[in-house]
């Protein structure tokens, strides 16, 4: 069973993460804060961490947190998927153009907005896992 | 300047006043006063002025020098007069009493006008001075009324973006919350929760239109607060192409376009005018333009849009038939939350936020938009939208 873990701080988002998930047979932890996310990440060992991108400490933290990821030996080769609350449109959509995209910069496969589209959310995980 | 040598015979009260008003005359030298008697007041005064004075009957000096050009007979003595006539040299003038007398008048005239004149431009000087010392009392004060206004714009400017920071925090608060409501609507009607009625289905349609409906306000709410914080300096600016802005915003559209049998028709599409903006603001300004033009349009209508370059200036026109506008709301759709009756009755989904967001846009990039519209007929938005060729609206104030 391929294993997904999700480190968003909004306890509904995870919850639908988790419902539509699991009903497609991966196994799914998750963490609501930033805190010692690599220790938790290598232990649990996922395929794929879903990671949000706006903590209530520090705005950007899912940023920072791809790259503490992106540093270490035990998660480095982790896909990681970001969840962003604007859209296309909003504020971090240059962050995602393919020319941002730099692995030393932001270590991101993909991502996907909010609210959370189901068939999206699946298709993208399939594509990465 | 070569000087007039002057004589003057007679030195009486009368010879006393000529001389006085001739010593003020800069172009007149007085060489030599002449009377018999040696206590004249005449000859008093010209001793004062180191003026050469002689009592002989003769008047030998006069005879003597060839320079004088012109003498004053002021005794009133014909036969002073006539000696006078007799010695002087043809080059010499000579002057009766009569004629003296005249000259006398006009020279004390003189006098008066001058003393007039210099009352005259003291008085000026003295208004200059009150002027400038009033002109100088009221720049003091504007000065301080501007520093006024300057900090109490200072203020404004600061309540405004503390505003514009918490419409930021309260809409980003909205989006979260509203994001899981979203997530979970889709997550019940795709089934993911398990089976559903098909009544349950039909009122989660409805919470997700509603849903929709809602998470576009938002959006728009927080496009419009990000605009209103956004300093120009910090925006990515750079030269786009027009047509692959429309193009990609007709093709977002379209759909809203399609299902209401509207044809959007496109003129003068040729050519590859370049604006400069910032990409992600040009196409929200486009779309909500395109957007409006669909929605505010009949059924079975046409929209018309153009590329234009009257004078160099690249314009574009979106013409629409569809309700129009009053002439008294005109001037009020750039308003924010603004919705006329016709308008929110033709589309009810409207949030009144749409054509702000285009203002600040357009403010920001110093575009211009003109609107010619008719109740019932349609409504044409023109946007300039700076030179088509090489400079652009990046060269134009805001």
């Amino acid at each position: 069973m391929k294993k997904i873990y999700i480190i968003d701080d909004d306890k509904d988002i995870v919850e639908s993460l988790t419902i539509v998930l699991s009903g497609q047979g991966y196994e799914v932890k998750a963490q609501y804060n930033e805190k010692d996310a690599v220790t938790n990440v290598t232990e649990f060992a996922p395929h794929l961490i879903i990671l949000d991108v706006m903590f209530p400490e520090d705005d950007g933290a899912g940023f920072e947190m791809a790259r503490e990821f992106h540093q270490h030996d035990s998660t480095r080769e982790i896909p990681i998927l970001m969840l962003s609350a604007v859209n296309a449109k909003g504020d971090y959509a240059g962050t995602f153009s393919n020319k941002d995209r730099d692995d030393s910069w932001l270590p991101v496969k993909e991502f996907v907005e909010k609210p959370i589209n189901p068939r999206i959310l699946i298709e993208k995980v399939k594509e990465l896992i | 300047m070569e000087k007039n040598v002057i004589a003057l015979v007679g030195a009486g009260n009368g010879g006393k006043a000529i001389l006085s008003d001739l010593l003020k005359i800069p172009g007149a030298e007085i060489r030599y006063v002449c009377d018999p008697d040696e206590k004249a007041p005449g000859i008093q005064l010209a001793q004062e002025h180191g003026i050469t004075c002689c009592s002989d009957s003769c008047y030998r000096s006069l005879i003597q020098d060839p320079e004088i050009d012109l003498i004053f007979e002021v005794t009133g003595d014909d036969t002073v007069f006539e000696k006078l006539v007799e010695i002087k040299t043809p080059r010499c003038s000579l002057i009766g009493s009569s004629g003296t007398k005249i000259i006398f008048h006009l020279l004390e005239a003189q006098e008066q006008i001058r003393q007039q004149l210099v009352e005259y431009k003291m008085d000026l000087e003295d208004k200059i001075i009150e002027r400038t010392e009033d002109l100088e009392r009221a720049n003091q004060e504007l000065g301080h009324k501007m520093d006024e206004y300057a900090t109490l714009n200072e203020k404004l400017q600061e309540v405004n973006n503390q505003k514009t920071r918490y419409l930021l925090q309260a809409t980003h608060q909205l989006k979260a919350p509203f994001a899981a409501i979203q997530s979970y609507t889709d997550i019940i009607l795709e089934g993911y929760a398990g089976e559903i009625t098909d009544r349950t289905r039909e009122i989660m349609s409805k919470v997700k239109v509603r849903c929709g409906l809602l998470a576009n306000s938002i959006k728009e709410m927080l496009e419009l607060a990000n605009l209103k914080s956004c300093v120009r300096e910090n925006l990515k600016m750079e030269k786009e192409g027009l047509k692959g802005i429309l193009k990609k915003v007709l093709a977002k559209t379209n759909i809203l376009a399609v299902n209401r049998n509207i044809k959007v028709l496109l003129e003068d599409f040729e050519g590859d005018d370049q604006v400069y903006g910032n990409r992600q603001q040009l196409e929200i300004f486009f779309s909500v333009l395109i957007e409006n033009a669909i929605n505010y349009s009949h059924d079975d209508s046409n929209i018309e849009m153009a590329i234009t370059r009257p004078r160099n200036v690249l314009t574009v026109a979106i013409k629409d038939y569809g309700i129009g506008i009053a002439p008294h709301n005109v001037g009020r759709i750039f308003e924010e939350y603004f919705r006329s009756n016709e308008a929110a009755k033709q589309h009810t989904n409207g949030n009144g936020l749409g054509l702000a967001i285009v203002k600040e846009i357009a403010n920001i990039h110093s575009f211009n938009i003109e609107v010619h519209s008719n109740l019932g007929e349609g409504t044409t938005f023109f946007i300039t939208l700076g030179h088509s060729v090489g400079e652009t609206n990046k060269d134009k104030n805001v």
